[in-house]
């Protein structure tokens, strides 16, 4: 069909439905299934049936083109001519879902989503071409795939660079600034020869200052904590709003998934996303998968997801860390809001809904809503216990006492909701960061943004093998001191962005987490020499002062590390835990041990992203699947 | 768990912590400046006194301090600030402000009690005007340590009982184990609180084996803390795990001290104590009537916690009754500010069971205690 002066099709004269139907796409229970569904959602019916599984996207849009009399393209065995698709940039390829084919002579073919939705893609294509232009019929996943194919540098460039582009002082492309290595030298050299100079001031001035930093870190922390615990989350959520939400208002959500090397987690993940309490046709579900990961992708493909969940292929390229897969995700999200689930995460089903709800509650500047995160395999083993005593800990007490402070809140690793397009604002992640999250937590503070605590759980998989957890904790650590850096590269104007409260707030949980880690095992050591050796070996270093404080911590500050603990597992629920919390000392040992190889890896390998393998959890092996309601 | 229950404001008992350690300050003041009236008199008579329960010595700045009881620990941080090595002044500091800290609590126990407001600051003023109190506050004796940590394990115990709620457990672990810092037979007034809280976790989830094991965990985590603290330092430190014991013990027999335990604390009420410390019913004629009538209502009503309760109260005086000393105190104060602090603990409990006409029965019983408070201060002055 040739269109220049009237492009727009004619009315249709049979529902889409029948023709599924008569085609034999659906059967008639599927499509009463389907048309119920649409009282409620108010959604498209296509997206309904697509997003039930009941027919695929290719199979829709040849029945929208038939419903409508346009001829049908399928873009994947078409060839595509990249000069032509180039007449439209990519952001307004998807805005209008629809991109430039070839030219066929004087027309140009054109392949788009909804025909009923001509106005636009036909105004915006008259300016660029104004001969005649030909209407082709398409699936939307097509569209984004041609644009992906065609635009390939563009969209490389924009998930790798796109926050140096937009802020480069942001951006942790570089471990060190030059200034900040000249002041690192300065300071080595000033302390060398301070050393060699005067060894005991030295010693003593170092060992005062860890200590007043020691100290303020566990006031901080033990405040903060019971802070988060004993009082109301700012906005609270009740059932009684999350039912009274018309679902034919709500927004799509994406969902980015990015995946690697972790195709046992796989049927976990799409039981998970079936699960969600959220109208399935307005879910916008991106699976983000390595091009060098074969094995995932045939596992999902195998899988046979519904079609809502759509498959994007992350181009290999370095750095190849996790931000950069979700900046590939965000490139082409559809939804108002956004949120990140790990493969394995088991999200509590109205989540999504207690998300919408806290955004309709929150004020304008809030921007962000971070999930609690907790774990299902809690006691597969000793390891597993203390990761979800302490996962108790940060997220039930320490990051609502943070948002109750009003300090900044350093992301967790998942679960993180926002909105999309104050997302790509801000750059998105930061893909040199290895703990991306907490840095974009600090970045939305520096913006005048807020974050929220949602009060719903998404279940994790706890790391169940040392070794394993070894290098995870190696990589969040390394991702916080390199967070707490790349925020430092400016102190001045960091105070001015932050404010004071929130410079303190910034120090004392980015930067105090990893200090407390690498000061321990000194500290440790001193107290086991003077216990050995003599009592007042040390004294020298100890004045009474220091002495009282640094006895305060080792005595009070590790008490109330334990107890912050054994109180967190109670309130989470989680009672067979709390003799476990007991045993936490030893788990801080092998905080320590990560710490130190933090630090050396941020030397050597600041952009190392040590992958953690999931799916090691007994009730993987099992069953495959457990119902929340079975781990919870 | 209840992670719902949201405790009271703690605003009406900040407010009340404020006056109480207003007052106690302008009483001491009084007492070192006015000197005319019988009553500035005593005051200044009290004031006068050494302060018993704390280090007239050199604090050391090593891991020793450990093992000495709370309040050298509290002394020895006071002591980093130069202010507080005059006089006695960190001795009555921290007298008034665990005090004054008790007073706080009081508002906070009517308040979870669910009692009119105005019956709380009732019981603060009945506890500010105790000649024993006052007694206890000028003469830095530091009781009051005591008996705040054992009045925070009382108030938690009901808060536990009635709202399953986390806080209350923490309170009490922590209230046991400073107590127990503050003087060590302290661990066996609260043995039985302790007990019965975790009864209670019993019958909050009876089939959860683990919720009451996870609560004795919050509440012994400090204490199991404190005996780590205090024997594996003794031990290590001193070669010996009750070397903290010695702190304690010989501390009373330092010779200044003996002298000033010697003198009279409350010249005539301590002589009728001594004379009525075997009768211990004797002693607080308004507790023993409060004791009555809860054991009396609890049978009525068919209530258990408040037996439990009353017998956890009794406890105290009746172990305190037969040792020559306690501690660093003397028996005779701690007994006269525990017995006055469980009568309004009790008066409160007794509120609660009548549930209606609650002014009926507090009306008497807080006149009942404004009238014990009279006759002592009739006794004293």
């Amino acid at each position: 069909m040739t269109v220049s002066s009237d492009p727009f099709p004619a009315p249709p004269k049979k529902r889409l439905g029948d023709i599924l139907l008569d085609q034999g796409f659906i059967s008639q229970d599927e499509l009463n299934a389907a048309l119920a569904a649409q009282k409620i959602s108010g959604e498209r019916l296509g997206q309904i049936l697509v997003s039930r599984g009941a027919v695929n996207r290719l199979a829709l849009s040849e029945a929208l083109a038939r419903q409508c009399g346009l001829p049908h393209i399928d873009l994947r065995k078409q060839q595509v001519d990249p000069n032509t698709a180039r007449l439209l940039d990519p952001d307004t390829c998807r805005r209008l879902g629809c991109i430039p084919v070839r030219e066929n002579g004087q027309v140009l073919q054109v392949a788009i989503v909804d025909p009923y939705n001509l106005e636009e893609i036909h105004a915006h294509l008259h300016r660029v071409h104004p001969g005649q232009i030909e209407y082709l019929v398409t699936s939307e996943f097509d569209i984004e795939w041609t644009a992906r194919a065609i635009f390939h540098d563009n969209y490389i460039n924009e998930s790798i660079w796109g926050l140096f582009y937009r802020s480069p002082e942001e951006c942790a492309n570089v471990p060190f600034t030059t200034p900040q290595i000249i002041t690192m030298a300065i300071m080595a050299v000033f302390l060398i020869v301070s050393l060699l100079l005067a060894p005991y001031p030295t010693l003593l001035a170092l060992n005062i200052a860890a200590a007043l930093i020691y100290l303020g870190i566990s006031i901080f922390r033990f405040s903060i904590a019971l802070s988060g615990a004993a009082r109301q989350d700012l906005i609270t959520v009740t059932q009684e709003e999350i039912q009274a939400l018309d679902e034919s208002r709500l927004p799509v959500y994406t969902i980015l998934i990015p995946v690697f090397r972790e195709k046992e987690v796989l049927p976990i993940l799409l039981q998970s996303l079936k699960d969600l309490d959220y109208p399935a046709s307005k879910l916008d579900i991106k699976l983000l998968l390595e091009e060098v990961d074969q094995d995932t992708r045939q596992a999902a493909i195998t899988i046979n997801p519904p079609g809502n969940i759509e498959f994007i292929t992350i181009p290999d390229s370095q750095p190849r860390t996790k931000p950069k897969a979700c900046n590939y995700g965000l490139i082409s999200a559809r939804g108002k809001y956004l949120v990140i689930f790990d493969a394995e995460d088991k999200p509590e089903k109205d989540q999504l809904k207690k998300v919408v709800c806290t955004f309709n509650k929150g004020n304008d500047d809030l921007i962000c809503v971070q999930a609690k995160l907790n774990y299902y395999n809690r006691n597969q083993n000793l390891l597993t216990r203390w990761f979800t005593c302490e996962y108790s800990n940060w997220f039930d007490m320490i990051l609502p006492g943070l948002n109750r402070a009003g300090l900044p809140i350093p992301l967790g690793g998942t679960s993180n909701h926002f909105i999309t397009e104050k997302l790509r604002e801000l750059g998105g992640w930061d893909p040199f960061n290895v703990t991306e999250d907490a840095d974009l937590g600090i970045r939305m503070y520096k913006h005048n943004y807020q974050t929220a605590i949602v009060d719903s759980t998404t279940y994790e998989e706890a790391n169940s093998q040392l070794w394993n957890w070894i290098r995870q904790r190696t990589r969040w650590i390394k991702g916080y001191m390199q967070t707490w850096f790349v925020n430092m590269r400016h102190p001045f104007r960091l105070l001015r962005e932050l404010g004071l409260k929130g410079t303190l707030g910034f120090h004392l949980t980015v930067g105090g987490t990893p200090f407390l880690f690498i000061i321990n095992p000194i500290f440790w050591f001193l107290t086991t020499m003077s216990f050995i050796f003599d009592v007042n070996l040390l004294g020298q270093l100890f004045p009474p002062p220091i002495f009282f404080i640094s006895a305060f911590n080792l005595i009070i500050g590790n008490f109330v590390f334990v107890y912050l603990n054994v109180i967190s597992t109670f309130r989470r629920g989680y009672y067979e835990l709390g003799k476990y919390a007991l045993l936490s000392p030893i788990y801080w040992v092998l905080m320590s041990f990560a710490a130190w190889r933090a630090l050396w890896q941020l030397i050597s390998k600041p952009f190392y992203w040590e992958k953690t393998t999931h799916g090691l959890s007994a009730a993987h092996h099992e069953t495959g699947t457990h119902s929340q309601e079975e781990q919870v | 768990m209840n992670d719902t229950y949201r405790p009271p404001s703690t605003k009406p008992a900040a407010l009340a912590f404020l006056l109480a350690f207003l007052f106690f300050s302008v009483a001491f003041i009084v007492a070192q400046t006015c000197v005319i009236t019988q009553l500035c008199a005593w005051m200044a008579a009290q004031s006068s006194q050494s302060a018993p329960a704390f280090a007239d010595l050199q604090i050391t700045y090593d891991s020793r301090i450990f093992l000495r009881p709370l309040q050298h620990v509290l002394q020895a941080f006071l002591y980093l600030i130069p202010f507080f090595h005059t006089g006695n002044i960190a001795a009555i500091f921290l007298t008034i402000l665990f005090a004054s800290l008790t007073a706080g609590l009081l508002i906070l126990t009517a308040q979870h009690a669910g009692l009119p407001r105005l019956s709380g600051w009732l019981l603060v003023a009945l506890f500010l005007t105790s000649p024993s109190v006052l007694s206890a506050v000028l003469s830095a004796s530091g009781v009051s340590i005591l008996v705040f940590f054992l009045a925070l394990v009382f108030l938690h115990l009901t808060t536990w009982k009635n709202h399953a709620y986390w806080l209350a457990l923490v309170w009490i672990g922590l209230g046991v184990s400073l107590a127990v810092l503050a003087q060590f037979s302290a661990l066996f007034f609260l043995i039985l609180p302790m007990l019965a809280a975790l009864v209670i976790a019993f019958r909050h989830q009876p089939e959860n084996i683990y919720y009451a094991e996870n609560a004795l965990w919050i509440m012994l985590t400090p204490l199991l803390y404190v005996f780590i603290v205090r024997f594996f330092f003794g031990y290590v430190l001193e070669g010996d795990p009750f070397a903290f014991s010695q702190f304690e013990s010989s501390f009373l027999q330092d010779a200044p001290l003996k002298q000033s335990l010697a003198l009279p604390i409350l010249p005539r009420l301590a002589q009728f104590f001594n004379h009525t410390l075997t009768y211990i019913w004797l002693t607080n004629p308004a507790f023993t009537i409060l004791s009555a009538t809860t054991l009396i209502l609890a049978l009525v009503k068919r209530q258990l916690f408040p037996l439990v309760y009353l017998l956890a109260l009794w406890v105290p005086p009746l172990l305190l009754r037969s040792s020559a000393q306690s501690g660093l105190y003397d028996p005779a104060a701690v007994i006269a500010n525990l017995l006055l602090l469980s009568s309004l603990l009790l008066a409160v409990a007794c509120a609660v069971l009548l549930k209606k006409n609650r002014w009926i029965f507090l009306l008497p019983a807080l006149l009942l205690l404004a009238a014990w408070n009279g006759l002592q201060w009739i006794l004293v002055l």
